[in-house]
C-alpha cells in the first residue's frame, strides 16, 4: 500500500507554468520570424560550387527523406516513452 | 508538462527544418559551399543549451529559497539534457570546422569557451555523484550550478566577440551578420531554432516526470512499514 504523499507532492502542478512560459515566448519567437518571409531574396548565379548536381538529379531529395526518417523514428520513441511514463504516473496517482 | 501542443510544434517546425533546410536557398559563398546549412543545426544546438542550463539555474535558485527535493530534480534534468545539447553543438561544430576552417579544432575563442563551460557542467555532475547525503548534495550542487550558469556568459558571449575569430559575429555585431543573414535563411534558422529548444524542453520534462516518479516511489517504500 502507498502511503498519501506529500503535500509538497503538488508542486509539479506549478512547474506547467514554467514549460508553458518558455513554450510561448518560443511562440512569439516564431511569430515575428513570419515577417522575414516578406523579403525573400534572389540569389544571384555565381561560380561557387554548390550542390547543384544533386539537386537537378534529384538526389537531395533521398538526402530528406533519409534525415526525415530519422528524425521520424527518433520521435516516435520519444512519443513511446512519454506516454510510458504518463501511464506509470496514472498508475501511482490512482494507488496514492 | 503533459501538454501536448507545444511538443507537437516542436516537431513540426523540425521537420520544416530538415525539409527547408535542405532544399531551400541558401547565400553561394566560397569555402562553406553549402555547409552553410549546418547553420540550422548546429547553432541552435547552443541556443537550446543555453536555455536549458538557463531553466536549471533557474530551478536551482528556486531550491536555495526554498530547499524541496522536487525543484532538485527539475535543475539536474535540466542541467543533463542541456550538458547533451552541448556535446552535440561542440561536435556539430567539430565536424563543421574540419571542412570550413581546415582543421576540427582551432583554439577559436568560442571554441574554447564552450569547451570550458561543458568542462564546468561536467564537474558539477562529478560534485553531484561525489556526494551521498540527498540535502547537501542538492544545496551545493544548486550553488554551484548557478556559478557555473554565470561564468558560462562571459565565456561564451563577452570574451568571443572582444577577439578575433573565424566565428561569425566575433569582434563585431552579435549573431550571424558574416553570412548577411538574409531572409532566405531567417525564415528557416528561426523556426529551427524555436523547434530544437522546444525538442530539448520535451527531452527534459520527460526525465524530470521520471525523476519525480522515482522521489515517490522511494517515498513510498520509505513510509511503508510493509515493504
Amino acid at each position: 500500500m502507498l502511503v498519501t504523499p506529500k503535500p509538497e507532492s503538488t508542486l509539479p502542478m506549478k512547474a506547467p507554468m514554467f514549460t508553458s512560459v518558455i513554450s510561448r515566448i518560443a511562440v512569439l519567437i516564431l511569430l515575428f520570424s513570419l515577417s522575414s518571409f516578406a523579403g525573400l531574396d534572389q540569389t544571384a548565379g555565381s561560380d561557387v560550387e554548390m550542390a547543384d548536381t544533386m539537386r537537378s538529379n534529384g538526389k537531395i531529395y533521398v538526402l530528406v527523406a533519409v534525415m526525415l526518417i530519422l528524425l521520424a523514428g527518433l520521435v516516435t520513441y520519444l512519443v513511446i516513452v512519454d506516454r510510458k511514463v504518463s501511464r506509470l504516473e496514472k498508475r501511482l496517482d490512482d494507488n496514492a | 508538462m503533459r501538454a501536448s501542443w507545444w511538443k507537437i510544434l516542436s516537431v513540426l517546425l523540425l521537420i520544416y527544418t530538415f525539409t527547408a533546410g535542405l532544399l531551400g536557398e541558401v547565400p553561394r559563398l566560397a569555402i562553406v559551399n553549402e555547409t552553410i546549412r549546418s547553420l540550422y543545426f548546429h547553432v541552435p544546438m547552443w541556443f537550446g543549451m543555453i536555455s536549458l542550463f538557463g531553466a536549471s539555474a533557474w530551478y536551482s535558485f528556486r531550491y536555495l529559497r526554498k530547499p524541496d527535493t522536487t525543484y532538485d530534480i527539475y535543475s539536474v534534468q535540466f542541467a543533463n539534457v542541456g550538458f547533451a545539447f552541448g556535446l552535440l553543438g561542440i561536435f556539430t561544430g567539430m565536424m563543421w570546422a574540419n571542412y570550413a576552417w581546415g582543421s576540427p579544432w582551432h583554439g577559436d575563442p568560442k571554441q574554447n569557451g564552450a569547451a570550458i563551460t561543458l568542462l564546468m557542467y561536467a564537474a558539477f555532475f562529478v560534485l553531484r555523484m561525489s556526494l551521498d547525503n540527498q540535502d547537501q548534495r542538492a544545496r551545493l550542487s544548486a550553488i554551484y550550478n548557478i556559478f557555473a550558469f554565470i561564468a558560462m556568459i562571459p565565456l561564451i558571449f563577452i570574451i568571443p566577440r572582444m577577439q578575433d575569430s573565424l566565428h561569425p559575429g566575433s569582434g563585431g555585431n552579435p549573431g550571424f551578420n558574416m553570412y548577411d543573414l538574409q531572409s532566405n535563411m531567417r525564415i528557416v534558422f528561426y523556426p529551427a531554432c524555436v523547434g530544437w529548444i522546444l525538442f530539448g524542453f520535451w527531452i527534459a520534462t520527460v526525465r524530470i516526470r521520471v525523476g519525480l516518479l522515482e522521489e515517490k516511489i522511494e517515498d513510498s517504500i520509505a513510509g511503508d512499514p510493509k515493504a
